[in-house]
């Protein structure tokens, strides 16, 4: 897997712009790992949801279905639409393909790194998770005003 | 042929049963599902090393079926159980037919070695308190763990947890602890008064894992495999113990089987068995039968046999928590590569003697993937995957075991359709203990909140008994005697959990195991000329 070279789509392979769950990979690649997604992951990943959504049915699914692909129509900060959800509510459809994400991405070596510290950086650390901290917050809120939003209409 | 005893199971009881019957000389046969794990390369180094350089590591991280998925749905299943090559432990034959769980998340395991193919490891004696209302005493069972002790090999040493977990003769010098873990020892050590005085007790645990090599089994090599890789040589599970009695053609063993249901006449006992392969049923003919196949199982065995579609069995289980601990002061220090990654520290709460004991084992947070707790952060995806990186390191978990007792609420029926249903009612109150432990564990350094601790819904301590309650009266039905016969029965005997009248608040495995041992002894004594 190399490094994300920018956002153009002319950039990004054909077979993975083309179906919805190639276009979620692209969004989280570009938003949560800065990554082209490659083809062995795309096939995992097309793989696990198969997976953990085997026996998804239901309203309240189909109801989530339509606000995520709104959510990917409208290119909104899938980040912060999670967070908000996952506070609302851990079971939903975009914590669950985003915690397949984590998964997938962990089990690579090429990300090892992101997931992994083997050296003492406490000021780093403390540095990054701060940032992050507040982020978290800012996202917190925009994640709201998306949600609100996407979910009016459905 | 007739068989002088045949065993139903080959986990921790089972297995201690055949143990003792041919120990004794008795023709001994073990009838069981025996799943066993797919044949594969074994891991051989370090899970990070694997980690850093294995573009296969999906095979094993996440499974070709994405088993480790479950955690999107059953995210209170135990780390290991969850692990690919650990799948096989709570795989269920079709024909096993499910366990209708309501309110209790029932596993049941049909693998070779049983459940405790994929155990922690804790092996507790239990002391004269916990055997309260067992038939028998502390010392009556002692011979028991020290046979045991001697053959699988447990570390630990005295501390202040030898009052609670018994005589230390036989054991192997403790494993090496991980770095917050020794921290937090030697900080209790040096405030003892205090964390006395809160009524919590600190020290290390019995382990079945080998600091020290002991026959063909080596000793730990603090690989971080343990969540990943079954059948290490160094943590011990009744497989190995199964292994050597059918290497030295001390038992025979019938695989495949699930036995089904068993009748009794005056000379013999039949214990009909249903092929997995073919589908067809066999009788099979013993002088004495005993249940070992786990206590939701035996008591389903028992059910059938007596075709008891009414009859509610108790059922017990250790209700649990988990209390995530952080130190801020280990936030940003390197992953702990050298750990054996299973119980660093184990926990006594007691708040005055006589009231209710609670154990507590703590780990850290050094095998499993931060996938399977990061999310649990209430923080935006990115700050999760720096908290993966930077605060699980600086983490131990704390998992309570509180004691479990008969309750109306609480039991196992066989329904119409042969099926076991489970049910059982969530414990209230739980809190107080873990607002306890973050309270006084602040003084340590190790920061918490209560809105953090987890409480898994009833069937995930997987610490199940007491289905078939031995008491003293022997004309109960569906009870056993101190001997460990069936009431009502001659020649069928159980060994497994069921038997527990109670549930204190410790692993049971050591005990399931000294009492099957035990109840081999008493079944021997029937069959002398």
């Amino acid at each position: 897997m190399t490094e994300s070279i920018g956002d153009s789509p002319s950039l990004k392979p054909r077979h993975i712009q083309d179906d919805e769950l190639g276009q979620e990979l692209q969004r989280f690649c570009d938003q949560f790992a800065h990554c082209v997604p490659d083809p062995e992951l795309l096939a995992a990943y097309r793989c696990a949801n198969a997976k953990v959504f085997a026996h998804a049915a239901g309203q309240e699914h189909e109801e989530q279905k339509i606000i995520l692909r709104k959510a990917l129509a409208a290119k909104r900060d899938l980040e912060a639409l999670e967070y908000a959800w996952r506070l609302g509510c851990h079971d939903n459809i975009l914590t669950k393909k985003v915690h397949i994400f984590m998964y997938l991405l962990e089990t690579s070596p090429d990300h090892y790194n992101k997931f992994v510290n083997e050296s003492k950086q406490r000021t780093t650390a403390y540095v990054v998770l701060g940032f992050q901290g507040l982020r978290s917050a800012l996202k917190l809120c925009k994640g709201y005003i998306s949600l609100i939003s996407l979910r009016a209409g459905v | 042929m007739l068989y002088d005893v045949i065993v139903a199971g080959s986990g921790a009881a089972g297995t201690w049963a055949a143990f003792g019957a041919a120990r004794l000389g008795l023709k001994t046969l073990v009838v069981d599902v025996g799943l066993q794990p797919k044949p594969e390369r074994r891991l051989e180094q370090n899970i990070f090393e694997l980690r850093r350089t294995d573009i296969n590591q999906r095979q094993y991280l996440i499974g070709d079926e994405y088993e480790s998925l479950h955690n999107l749905y059953q995210p209170y299943l135990s780390p290991k159980l969850k692990a690919p090559r650990y799948r096989y432990v709570i795989a269920e034959p079709e024909a096993s037919m499910r366990i209708k769980k309501e309110g209790f998340d029932a596993l049941q395991s049909f693998a070779y070695g049983g459940l405790a193919s994929a155990w922690g490891a804790g092996t507790y004696r239990y002391d004269d308190d916990d055997l309260r209302k067992f038939p028998f005493t502390a010392s009556e069972l002692d011979p028991y763990y020290d046979a045991i002790t001697r053959e699988i090999g447990i570390t630990g040493t005295q501390d202040d947890l030898q009052e609670h977990f018994g005589s230390t003769a036989g054991l192997q010098t403790p494993l090496k602890l991980d770095r917050l873990a020794q921290r937090l020892l030697n900080t209790y050590q040096r405030k003892k008064k205090y964390y006395n005085a809160r009524g919590i007790k600190l020290g290390y645990p019995r382990l079945a894992i080998l600091s020290r090599a002991l026959g063909d089994r080596t000793a730990c090599a603090y690989d971080n495999l343990s969540f990943w890789q079954p059948q290490l040589p160094s943590i011990y599970s009744p497989a190995m113990t199964l292994d050597q009695l059918l290497r030295d053609k001390k038992i025979e063993y019938l695989r495949d089987h699930l036995v089904i249901r068993y009748s009794e006449s005056d000379t013999e006992v039949s214990v009909e068995t249903l092929s997995l392969k073919t589908k067809t049923k066999t009788l099979l003919k013993t002088r004495r039968f005993i249940l070992a196949a786990g206590a939701l199982n035996s008591a389903k065995i028992v059910l059938r046999s007596h075709d008891d579609y009414q009859t509610q069995l108790p059922l017990l289980e250790n209700p649990t928590s988990m209390v995530p601990l952080v130190s801020p002061w280990h936030i940003g220090q390197p992953v702990e590569r050298q750990s054996h990654g299973l119980i660093q520290l184990n926990l006594i709460y007691q708040r005055a003697p006589g009231e209710e004991k609670v154990q507590a084992s703590i780990y850290g947070y050094s095998s499993p993937l931060g996938s399977d707790a990061g999310m649990n952060f209430p923080l935006a995806i990115k700050a999760v995957m720096a908290s993966c990186k930077y605060v699980l390191p600086s983490m131990l978990i704390v998992q309570l075991f509180y004691a479990d007792s008969q309750k109306p609420g609480n039991y196992v029926q066989l329904a119409s359709d042969q099926r076991l249903v489970t049910r059982y009612e969530k414990r209230k109150n739980l809190g107080k203990v873990e607002g306890e432990i973050i309270r006084t564990f602040l003084r340590a350094g190790l920061v918490s909140h209560s809105r953090l601790v987890q409480y898994p819904p009833p069937g995930n301590g997987i610490h199940y008994a007491g289905t078939l309650p031995m008491t003293e009266d022997s004309t109960r039905p569906y009870t056993t005697t101190p001997q460990g016969r069936l009431a009502k029965s001659q020649k069928v005997y159980v060994a497994d959990a069921s038997i527990f009248p109670c549930l204190p608040a410790k692993n049971h495995t050591l005990t399931i195991m000294a009492n099957a041992l035990r109840t081999a002894y008493n079944v021997a004594e029937t069959l002398r000329p």
